[in-house]
């Protein structure tokens, strides 16, 4: 449980300290969010499956980063400009490089391609994956913004505080470490 | 020269005032630790704020003298265990009032909860320390030569809490407990449920002085109780605890009027903070029956505290669409 908690929280820390240096607008942080949930929903699924039938059967377990990686370059591409001719007035340009380095989905599909999984469990994990991420993407640009603001001490202001908070963060969560496995 | 706001310094003695009650109920249960424990977080806190204003050349004397790194202090005094080591309160201390509160602006500007951020941090740095209650109350000079480590640690001497009896409970059931079990008391802990009931009787005080709102505390006491409600697998050797249990063991009533009410890092709008409490309160009880701690409180504020910004613009675009 921690583990998944873990990729997700990271996942959305290092989404914002290393691809946006600048605070986000909402509108663009939530197509942001629901870009990297349906990456998550559909990469998950497919990913593993592929892992199932292909690479397990024939003994490539090992190249499963070669499948794994193009793949989720592929959805990153195409979500974007398949979600464009729906909503064309969402703010959706540019997302490609933030959604295909979003760590949540490979850490994900090499965490649950190692375990005996259902295709239930799969797709479970799939949604509560996708929302967890919004919800943390969410939560952190909050965080973020509630940092930046002139009483913050001189040598703190920036990226230190930011690291500071995602640290309390990280102690928040850890609460929930051991969750259902006593 | 800037001077104290004379309206949290007001609110501040009224917070400590009411903390009294149930600092005299934990003295009476676990003896001098309390007041050594309050003494050292207390002028640890005091200390840190002191060197760190100093140090980012604001005004000393008129930031301490409004009270608020006082109440920090007195919160965690209340709920660190009573033998601890010495620096486990000024540790707890420290890193509340620094990486609590003055890294991120000082007064007014925290984003978390100061306790809580120091009751966090110690808890999952000194999980040993942290569990080590005693089971009786020893006299001054031993309260001194255990926290200053004169005198070895008795491991005997320690005593599970009523959540951790109920944590690790495989055989025995829950009337079993209550007639054997040294931890149990008439209602929850023994002596804890009278520390709660201190604690209900402060919230009940600044409640009715209007320190804060009714929708944090009955949000959590309520979210506590339905869960626990539901939760409530009967008095089996696998039982949950009951409502009752729940609400007068560990540190429920501290966290909900003490705690969940705090205004800067909590939220704003009346239904954001009715759903803070909620959501404080169904944290707690999932940290205690499922999760690895034995009580949640700290985690269950923190994490709520990530999402108190959303909980208010929630609540402000609800005001808006239905005046």
């Amino acid at each position: 449980m921690s583990d998944y908690v873990l990729i997700l929280v990271s996942a959305a820390l290092v989404n914002h300290l290393v691809l946006q240096a600048e605070p986000v607008e909402r509108a663009r942080l939530h197509a942001l969010g629901l870009c990297s949930a349906l990456l998550i929903l559909v990469a998950l699924p497919v990913g593993i499956w592929l892992h199932r039938q292909f690479l397990l059967p024939m003994g490539l377990q090992d190249l499963q980063l070669f499948i794994f990686l193009p793949l989720l370059a592929a959805l990153a591409w195409t979500l974007p400009n398949l979600l464009r001719r729906f909503r064309p007035d969402w703010p959706l340009r540019d997302l490609q490089p933030q959604l295909s380095a979003n760590a949540v989905v490979l850490g994900l599909l090499l965490l649950l391609g190692s375990e005996s999984v259902d295709g239930w469990g799969i797709l479970a994990w799939a949604i509560v994956g996708a929302l967890g991420f919004w919800l943390a993407l969410v939560l952190y640009a909050d965080l973020d913004a509630r940092c930046r603001h002139a009483e913050i001490p001189a040598a703190l202001r920036g990226l230190p505080v930011q690291l500071i908070g995602a640290g309390v963060m990280a102690m928040a969560f850890s609460g929930l470490n051991g969750l259902f496995t006593q | 020269m800037p001077t104290t706001d004379p309206r949290l310094r007001s609110t501040m003695q009224l917070v400590l005032l009411a903390c009294a009650p149930g600092l005299l109920v934990l003295f009476w249960l676990h003896g001098w630790g309390v007041l050594i424990n309050l003494l050292l977080s207390g002028c640890a806190a005091l200390a840190t704020e002191a060197v760190l204003l100093r140090w980012r050349r604001m005004p000393v004397a008129c930031a301490l003298g409004d009270g608020s790194a006082l109440v920090t202090a007195v919160l965690l005094a209340a709920a660190l265990p009573s033998q601890a080591p010495w620096w486990l309160p000024v540790m707890a201390a420290g890193v509340a009032i620094g990486l609590g509160k003055q890294a991120f602006g000082g007064v007014g500007r925290n984003l978390f909860n100061p306790a809580m951020v120091g009751y966090a941090f110690v808890l999952l740095s000194f999980p040993l320390q942290m569990n080590h209650w005693p089971g009786q109350a020893p006299g001054l000079m031993e309260s001194l030569s255990l926290s200053f480590g004169v005198t070895e640690r008795i491991d005997a001497w320690a005593s599970p809490t009523v959540l951790d009896v109920l944590r690790h409970n495989r055989s025995l059931t829950i009337d079993e407990l209550f007639a054997s079990h040294p931890a149990f008391g008439q209602l929850g802990g023994r002596g804890t449920e009278w520390v709660n009931l201190a604690f209900l009787l402060g919230g009940v005080f600044l409640l009715q002085r209007k320190v804060f709102g009714w929708q944090a505390p009955v949000g959590l006491l309520g979210a506590l109780f339905l869960s626990s409600l539901l939760g409530w697998n009967g008095s089996g050797s696998d039982s949950n605890g009951s409502p009752l249990l729940h609400l007068l063991s560990g540190s429920t009533m501290l966290a909900a009027f003490f705690i969940a009410t705090e205004p800067v890092s909590g939220c704003k709008q009346p239904l954001a903070r009715l759903l803070f409490g909620i959501g404080t309160g169904l944290l707690i009880y999932l940290i205690r029956t499922w999760g690895s701690f034995a009580d949640g409180t700290a985690f269950a504020v923190l994490l709520m505290n990530l999402a108190a910004p959303t909980l208010d613009r929630w609540a402000q675009r609800r005001q808006q669409a239905c005046p």
